[in-house]
């Protein structure tokens, strides 16, 4: 036999939620654990867009920090401007050039002890040793042959009493013309 | 909220006695009785809601559903004779309701329950729709819900229904009344309440009862009838009693109710 379903309640929302078997509870938590497993799921996907966004805005903040900036120079005064020119102006001296025409000056036995050069004037001025008075006037004239060179001048010179070979010391300086388009 | 799903809230009603009973909703533990009011006589109509309405002035519990169980004095049960040619469920209700108005002399609506069959008398039930609106009523004034309104001697039955036969008997006795519920076919056939426990009767009384119900049905007395129940029957001379299970947790309804 089956059982009697006399029942004078209305069969409202109440009604069949209290009449509810164990299967219905058990569905209904089932239901509710699938809920909540799937809430659980959607909050971790929405974490990691989150942690995703927060990344993506951390480096498109380090690749902006990486751009170079437009820096203002600083104000300079007159001097140090001055000062400024002067070092740069030295530093682009056309040390190479001046160094290949000497190069290709025949020396003979003569030696180069020093050379400076006046940027401000394009003078050269050098410091050289011969063996005679010979060389040194050969020296001299070699330069003057050059065509980078003009008013070569011998400008001191003197024999050296303590040097056993007794060398000839002497001081010139020259107009230093560096070619067009050549620093 | 942890009580929601421990126990089940049933407002029993009886002919002298009104109760509150809390049953475990899970497994079989006994129901408890937890508030009782005995009327000095039996009440009927506005009395007996006016006698409600106080004892539910101060429920044990709120914000529950609630199932009403209700004793024969609230009910009015009857076999009927089927409408013939009857083809809509609405129209085989009305009838119902119709007729157990005429049987039982009322002119208020009834709520009715049956469980009619194809062809041959069936077995229908009602209580008055005022009543259970008042019932309603009440119940949400102090925050329950009417969840399930049934008859008492139902819950019985249902207990052990699974163990009867498709055409049996069975006799259900406890303290204040008895049931005999007739099976024909798998459907009940009929019901018949006395307001007496009928094993408190003298030997061979109980057996005449039956036998004038069974006549009155059209049934010959069978030799093997059904019982549920508190007590034993006395062995009759027809009559050979089949206990059926022992329903001890479904009989404290009407034990926490005598």
């Amino acid at each position: 036999m089956k059982k009697l379903e006399l029942d004078f309640a209305d069969r409202g929302v109440v009604f069949w939620l209290y009449r509810a078997q164990w299967r219905l509870w058990l569905t209904g938590l089932l239901a509710s654990l699938a809920l909540l497993g799937g809430w659980g799921q959607w909050r971790a996907v929405h974490d990691e867009a989150l942690r995703l966004d927060q990344e993506r805005a951390q480096l498109l903040k380090a690749q902006a920090r990486q751009i170079p900036r437009v820096v203002a120079a600083p104000k300079l005064t007159a001097e140090q401007f001055k000062a400024t020119q002067a070092a740069m102006r030295q530093l682009n001296q056309p040390w190479m050039a001046l160094l290949e025409t000497l190069e290709s000056t025949r020396k003979g036995r003569v030696a180069l002890l020093e050379l400076r050069l006046d940027s401000a004037n394009d003078r050269i001025r050098g410091v050289a040793e011969a063996k005679n008075p010979q060389e040194m006037l050969r020296f001299m004239s070699q330069m003057k042959a050059q065509p980078l060179l003009t008013s070569v001048e011998l400008n001191v010179h003197q024999m050296s009493q303590t040097d056993p070979n007794k060398p000839y010391r002497f001081e010139f300086s020259a107009h230093w013309q560096p070619q067009e388009g050549r620093p | 909220m942890l009580d929601l799903l421990k126990s089940r809230w049933e407002l029993v009603l009886s002919a002298q006695s009104f109760c509150w009973v809390s049953r475990p909703l899970w497994g079989k533990g006994p129901a408890q009785c937890v508030a009782q009011m005995d009327l000095d006589s039996p009440l009927q109509g506005a009395e007996r809601l006016a006698a409600l309405a106080a004892f539910l002035d101060s429920p044990p519990v709120r914000y529950r559903p609630v199932r009403v169980c209700l004793d024969d004095s609230w009910l009015y049960a009857a076999q009927l004779a089927p409408l013939q040619n009857a083809e809509r469920w609405q129209d085989v209700q009305a009838y119902t309701a119709m007729r157990l108005q005429e049987v039982f002399e009322l002119t208020q609506a009834l709520k009715v329950v049956m469980a009619p069959v194809q062809d041959g008398p069936y077995w229908a039930c009602a209580v008055l729709q005022s009543d259970v609106q008042a019932l309603r009523d009440l119940l949400s004034a102090k925050g329950l819900a009417l969840a399930s309104c049934v008859p008492q001697w139902s819950l019985v039955w249902n207990h052990v229904a699974e163990q009867v036969q498709a055409d049996d008997a069975v006799l259900m006795v406890h303290a204040e009344g008895s049931h005999l519920v007739l099976v024909r076919q798998g459907w009940v056939s009929a019901v018949k309440h006395w307001p007496m426990a009928l094993n408190s009767l003298p030997p061979g009384r109980c057996e005449d009862l039956l036998a004038q119900e069974f006549r009155r049905q059209g049934f010959s007395m069978p030799e093997r009838v059904g019982w549920v129940g508190s007590g034993a029957l006395p062995q009759g001379s027809v009559v050979r009693w089949h206990r059926l299970g022992d329903a001890a947790d479904v009989l404290a309804l009407w034990k926490v109710a005598s």
